[in-house]
């Protein structure tokens, strides 16, 4: 019985082990070596290190102009969701709702429902 | 990363395979999450009859992210979910139909992620029977090896479907751990060499 469990449990650890994160596998640093003040010989000023900034942040990436068609109700919906947004102290400008909006939206039955309604009004779509 | 299970068509296990990663994968401690695009939500269901809500824990922050696709190889949703993985799956039987299918299936992810690892696992083997002695003669007609590991035609796993991880007996939880360590190994093991198969012979 407790090699049974030992069995599962060395799976376990080989799937952990399989599954670990990039950085945790990755070999640490080597410790950069010391310079004492007096060996060290004034640098020009492209060797001298960056300022430090105020954290790593994600790197803000611009977008790209897309074209998509929207019915009044359509705006309209995204006018009530920026006035929510507005009385969380938020100012969302339309493509950030939109956004956000893609973030929360999941499959299932009610993005199925959602999708039916909206194509009722599309006029481009066959209706049934 | 994003494993993708693939199969051409219903019937060959995809939901309770994707059901039973998801759950050795919780079972090592990973976070974990499956997107249901299959419109039969067996996956959905089986979640929420496991643990009460669809999507125990985050999603959005899941390092293991598992799709459930239609079976259909024309389906936009199987389409994007390939191009979106990192390893895919593809589901098969012993079944002579089922394998001609399986083949369908790896051309389809290789023609549309030549990036992803694409392999192939047998579900459903019977070792008792001739189709299932004859599995890895079978497994040469698919255009990549098939994982050595094999899924076993247990009636735990159509339990583990409604009640999870503790469905499994001992042998049921080794098979699918073995059957993540191989899925995860940088290399396929098998015993053979892709090359003429005796059905393509006949």
């Amino acid at each position: 019985m407790s090699n049974a469990k030992s069995k599962v449990n060395d799976l376990l650890a080989a799937i952990n082990r399989q599954t670990a994160e990039p950085a945790a596998r990755a070999p640490k640093e080597e410790p950069v070596p010391q310079v004492s003040q007096a060996d060290e010989k004034p640098r020009k000023r492209q060797d001298r290190p960056a300022a430090p900034s105020a954290g790593k942040k994600p790197k803000s990436k611009v977008g790209k102009a897309v074209q998509f068609w929207m019915h009044d109700e359509d705006t309209q919906l995204v006018r009530e969701l920026s006035a929510w947004l507005a009385g969380q102290g938020v100012r969302p400008s339309d493509s950030m709702v939109i956004r956000a909006a893609l973030r929360y939206a999941k499959t299932g039955n009610a993005l199925l429902e959602a999708y039916r309604q909206a194509s009722k009004l599309d006029g481009r779509l066959k209706q049934d | 990363m994003k494993i993708t299970l693939l199969a051409k068509k219903g019937g060959v296990g995809k939901s309770t395979v994707s059901i039973l990663l998801y759950e050795a994968f919780r079972q090592a401690g990973k976070s974990v999450s499956i997107h249901d695009w299959d419109a039969q939500g067996t996956s959905s269901k089986s979640l929420e009859l496991i643990h009460g809500t669809k999507q125990p824990g985050k999603t959005d922050t899941a390092s293991i992210v598992i799709y459930d696709t239609p079976p259909s190889l024309d389906h936009t949703a199987t389409a994007t979910a390939v191009r979106s993985a990192d390893i895919v799956l593809v589901v098969t039987s012993p079944s002579p139909a089922d394998i001609w299918e399986a083949d369908d299936a790896v051309r389809f992810a290789k023609a549309k992620n030549p990036k992803a690892s694409v392999r192939v696992i047998f579900n459903k083997v019977r070792r008792a029977t001739v189709l299932g002695r004859l599995v890895d003669e079978s497994a040469k007609q698919v255009s990549v090896p098939a994982l050595s590991v094999t899924l076993s035609a247990r009636e735990c796993y159509q339990h583990a479907v409604a009640q999870g991880w503790k469905a499994l007996d001992r042998a049921a939880r080794e098979e699918v751990l073995q059957l993540i360590v191989a899925l995860l190994s940088p290399s396929v093991e098998t015993t053979y060499s892709p090359q003429t198969t005796q059905y393509q012979q006949a």
